[in-house]
């Protein structure tokens, strides 16, 4: 008799000889680890092996695991509120950033900014790609942030990634097209590289490096954009610019749910809503302050 | 007593789990490994001696840095 128990976060040796370890512990003495499975070949029950896998913290199952299609997982949503608390709050949180950015714009504008000759017709495309950006990524890293989990160096590397490049990307295209080629770079370089290692780390050196590097390529990339098209349709290219980055990040929060959180033990440590609205302001406050006082690209006409 | 080794290799949860676990079933009282840092801090008897720590650790294929 022949059991195959799927464990699909089966990753490196030191994987295979853990699950090793705790099944010849337990007793099951005819067993095989495999790259994504364990075929046991006793009487043991496969329910008490899957058991023992799933203590480890590994997701085990006697059927294969299959990703949930989008209509499954709306489904999935209305039936199982309770699993998805923290991406409720997330949205409840979005809404509330929102409203603060905008209302922050809002009151710069009037109070000091209004002043400024030619303002609202040459700033206020960029002003509100800032505010879409600061509201995006902040969302996005404070979903990843909420959830203390272990995260196998495949996935790690890919949110350091792609948060280090969407990061430089849209930061840098739009501080690149206020303030030139050098301003747009080290915005998105830093904050680029700032947020990839701090999402990478969770996977150890290997996301550090994979979120450094994904910050300096999308830091540079981003301006670089915006500068080479200052004369050709840079305005009616940045909505869909803006649209598919935010799609990327809607898809790695997505990502994240389903490889990171689904069916695991994660421990859920989310940033208070104050603390992030708070930052929130502060990144906005300063990146508006640099575009309007700091040096004006060519694009810029007063 | 508390010994602290250097070791080189480990790279994930995976590595810092079998290490702690095997130095816990050779008779160390608590086992604690770092992946990050490559630190494996150890409490422990004397019936578990720093050689034996050291053999366990490169057992499991890692390095041990003196």
């Amino acid at each position: 008799m022949s059991n195959r128990i799927y464990v699909p976060d089966i990753e490196c040796d030191s994987c295979v000889k853990l699950i090793t370890k705790k099944l010849s512990k337990n007793n099951v003495q005819n067993f095989e680890v495999k790259e994504d499975s364990v075929i046991v070949t006793d009487q043991t029950n496969p329910k008490t092996v899957v058991n023992m896998i799933n203590e480890m913290g590994y997701r085990a199952s006697t059927e294969p695991f299959e990703r949930k299609t989008l209509k499954e997982r709306i489904r999935h949503y209305k039936e199982n509120k309770h699993l998805y608390k923290v991406e409720r709050t997330g949205i409840k949180h979005l809404l509330s950033v929102s409203v603060s950015l905008f209302a922050l714009v809002l009151l710069a504008y009037f109070f000091i900014f209004r002043n400024i000759e030619g303002f609202a017709g040459n700033y206020g495309w960029w002003v509100f790609y800032l505010v879409i950006s600061v509201i995006s990524i902040g969302i996005a890293t404070w979903h990843f942030t909420a959830y203390k989990a272990k995260i196998t160096c495949m996935t790690g590397m890919m949110i350091g990634m792609t948060f280090g490049m969407q990061t430089g990307m849209m930061l840098g295209a739009v501080i690149g097209a206020t303030n030139g080629f050098f301003w747009g770079a080290m915005v998105g370089m830093i904050v680029g590289t700032t947020i990839g290692v701090i999402t990478g780390k969770g996977c150890g050196v290997m996301g550090v490096m994979e979120g450094a590097m994904a910050g300096i390529m999308g830091g540079t990339m981003g301006p670089m954009i915006t500068v080479m098209m200052f004369s050709d349709h840079v305005l009616w290219f940045m909505p869909f610019y803006m649209l598919i980055n935010i799609g990327i990040i809607i898809g790695l929060s997505y990502m994240l749910y389903e490889e990171v959180v689904e069916g695991k033990k994660v421990i859920i440590q989310p940033m208070d809503g104050v603390t992030l609205i708070s930052l929130s302001i502060i990144v906005v406050a300063i990146l508006l302050a640099l575009m309007v006082y700091g040096p004006s690209s060519a694009l810029i006409s007063f | 007593m508390e010994t602290i080794i250097n070791t080189k290799g480990m790279h994930c949860a995976s590595c810092e789990k079998l290490v702690s676990e095997e130095l816990l079933d050779n008779g160390a009282k608590e086992a604690t490994a770092d992946f990050k840092t490559g630190k494996v801090i150890i409490k422990h008897d004397k019936s578990l001696s720093l050689n034996k720590i050291k053999e366990i650790i490169k057992e499991e294929g890692y390095e041990v840095k003196e």
